[in-house]
């Protein structure tokens, strides 16, 4: 594995691990075990892009190799895991992808603006 | 002008047998003094002739353990009673994301001491605009007379995060006194009790020690769990570490549209600054991003406060009339420190200098900051465009006082008349710093009295790989529009871009100290 891979890995089990482990889902959250499991089982993504148009709880923001992507911020919003969206600002995604190829962000933090700085997508 | 040190500058001028030694300077605080001048006016080796040629280099690389969000902290004379580098030694303290403090000879770079205080927390909330650790956050605070240095370590203790204030003894880095677990409780304007928990909150601004007190500004992690979240500013008596009986909670509303809280003190790791009454002042960020909730009482976002020394009372506050509009932007005030101006002289004497995301500094009257005007227009004594500050100025004299600015990617020299009106005018720029991160950097000044007078800053990294980030040195007397480079170098990297570096070069007796990730650099002659 190559180091820098394995330094993604390490964040991403730490990334997750401390939403896991710090933030109480809130009562409207709660899931049943079977559901947990099946959360467990999607694959985590963190996406870097710039938020393009913000439409109700649907971004849309244009990834860095220039794609649109639609991303749900309903669970972000719930779950108190997203700051102020701006059409404009650049933003990490951080969530699983649906059926229908949208990203489900559990939580969505203001990135740097220059694309030249985000690390590698995930 | 009379400028006086700040008790935490202080002067060590050593009665040796041989004779009096030269002044060497203690660097005991987040940019010097409590006024966060950011000026070292007793540098005696550094000069714009010598920092310009082959002589000033990087001397020592030493490797520490985490990121370093902390500002080193200098103390010559000490005498370290602890481990094999026992005896006397000018040292640099260094505490790391890590929850390491770092004891180093300032001379040769040995590591001396370094103990570690508990594992740091891991990317606290998700959030990852910082290291993958959040340890020690904040820089801390030395008590010169007693030897102590006070820190905040964020650790996990039976599973939860905690905060534990430490006062350690400066000669073996022990605790002089048990840690205290950092707790408070504040009532809402519903007359519930909201309790500070550890969880949320972000010890991110450099602790004050003024008035027999230790203070420290609290905010959030990215803004999460802004139901949560609130700024906070608390404070302990310095020996006991007993609490204070009274905190500022800087939003005490039951609801908001959005449960949306905040009002952080924050500042990029900028100080709580303390002006010679012992009254505090900080700014304030983002809260309820419906615009809605600011009434300057129940709730103080997006503001300059001050603040009384027992955390009872605002004395003080400045509002920019946009408010609305910049909580609606998460455009904080906050974003930036308040620099306090040394004493001058006409009809305003005490002013203060601070800037935000929006790039608008404005300098204040200390004295009655100018409150909110709804509509406008603003009362303050001055405002200039700095650039997006995720920074904080310094200050320093030379016929007159200055003010440094660093927002954008430029350091500017700012010109402050105050007889027989106020203006503000520039003297001069410097090229373009390259940073990829937010706007704003951080600088310090060093000068022997009036003379050989430099401007330090370090950059922010503009690409991932590799993430250098560099010190600069500027001729403070400026020549033309454009001031001097004097000397560039990279200083360290800063991988984790997530987050902005936030890094203060500290200029001491000879030497330049710059703390990056897992490393310190020091640079001097040679």
């Amino acid at each position: 594995m190559k180091k820098s891979s394995a330094f993604a890995l390490a964040h991403a089990i730490l990334f997750f691990g401390a939403i896991a482990f710090l933030a109480p889902a809130p009562s409207s959250f709660a899931r049943t075990p079977q559901a947990a499991a099946a959360q467990s089982k999607e694959t985590q993504h963190a996406v870097y892009g710039t938020i393009r148009s913000v439409e109700g709880s649907t971004l849309t923001i244009e990834t860095r190799d220039k794609k649109m992507l639609k991303v749900n911020t309903k669970p972000a919003i719930e779950s108190q895991r997203t700051g102020v969206l701006i059409v404009g600002r650049a933003v990490l995604i951080h969530g699983s992808y649906d059926a229908k190829g949208t990203l489900q962000a559990s939580a969505i933090q203001r990135a740097k603006s220059s694309p030249s700085l985000w690390p590698e997508d995930k | 002008m009379a400028y006086r040190l700040s008790l935490s500058v202080a002067l060590v001028c050593a009665a040796l047998l041989s004779g009096c030694e030269k002044e060497r300077i203690a660097v005991t605080t987040y940019h010097y003094d409590n006024l966060r001048t950011g000026w070292d006016r007793h540098e005696e080796h550094l000069k714009p002739h010598n920092v310009q040629s082959p002589k000033f280099k990087l001397l020592h690389s030493v490797v520490l353990d985490d990121q370093v969000d902390t500002q080193p902290l200098i103390m010559p004379h000490i005498k370290i009673t602890a481990g094999s580098g026992a005896g006397e030694h000018e040292v640099v303290y260094v505490a790391t994301e890590g929850n390491t403090v770092y004891a180093i000879d300032a001379k040769s770079g040995a590591i001396l001491l370094s103990p570690n205080f508990g594992p740091p927390v891991p990317t606290p909330l998700g959030c990852s605009n910082n290291g993958p650790n959040v340890g020690i956050d904040g820089t801390p605070v030395i008590d010169h007379e007693s030897k102590t240095m006070y820190v905040i370590v964020y650790t996990i203790e039976a599973g939860n995060p905690v905060y534990r204030l430490h006062a350690l003894d400066l000669a073996n880095l022990t605790d002089r006194v048990p840690p205290v677990l950092v707790s408070a409780s504040h009532q809402l304007s519903d007359h519930t009790a909201f309790n500070f928990d550890a969880r949320y909150q972000r010890q991110r601004p450099a602790l004050l020690l003024a008035n027999g007190n230790v203070y420290a500004g609290f905010g959030s992690f990215c803004d999460f769990a802004a139901n949560h979240s609130r700024g906070w500013l608390l404070g302990w008596k310095t020996g006991t570490l007993t609490p204070l009986p009274a905190n500022q909670l800087n939003d005490t509303q039951a609801t908001s549209p959005n449960s949306f809280f905040l009002s952080s003190i924050w500042m990029s790791g900028y100080g709580v600054a303390s002006d010679s009454s012992g009254n505090l002042f900080f700014i304030t960020g983002n809260s309820d991003y419906s615009g809605t909730t600011y009434d300057g009482v129940t709730n103080i976002q997006e503001s300059v406060v001050k603040l009384s020394a027992d955390l009872t009372t605002v004395l003080s506050l400045f509002t920019p009339s946009d408010q609305a509009s910049l909580e609606a932007a998460d455009n904080d005030y906050g974003s930036g420190g308040a620099l306090l101006l040394p004493d001058l002289s006409g009809t305003t004497p005490h002013l203060t200098a601070a800037a935000g995301k929006d790039g608008r500094m404005f300098i204040l009257n200390r004295d009655n900051l100018g409150g909110y005007t709804p509509g406008g227009p603003d009362k303050f004594v001055g405002k200039v465009d700095i650039g997006a500050c995720w920074c904080g100025p310094s200050y320093f004299s030379h016929d007159g006082p200055r003010i440094v600015s660093s927002g954008g990617t430029n350091v500017n020299l700012w010109k402050v008349q105050t007889t027989p009106s106020f203006s503000i005018t520039n003297e001069g720029s410097s090229p373009a710093l390259g940073s990829g991160q937010d706007g704003g950097f951080f600088t310090a000044v060093s000068s022997d009295g009036d003379d050989d007078i430099i401007i330090w800053a370090v950059s922010r990294p503009t690409n991932n790989s590799p993430a250098d980030v560099s010190l600069y040195a500027f001729d403070g007397k400026p020549s033309g529009p454009t001031l001097t480079q004097l000397f560039s170098g990279v200083a360290g990297t800063w991988p984790n871009t997530g987050g902005n570096s936030n890094i203060v070069p500290v200029v001491a007796n000879g030497k330049v100290f710059v703390a990056t990730n897992r490393q310190l650099a020091i640079f001097g002659l040679q």
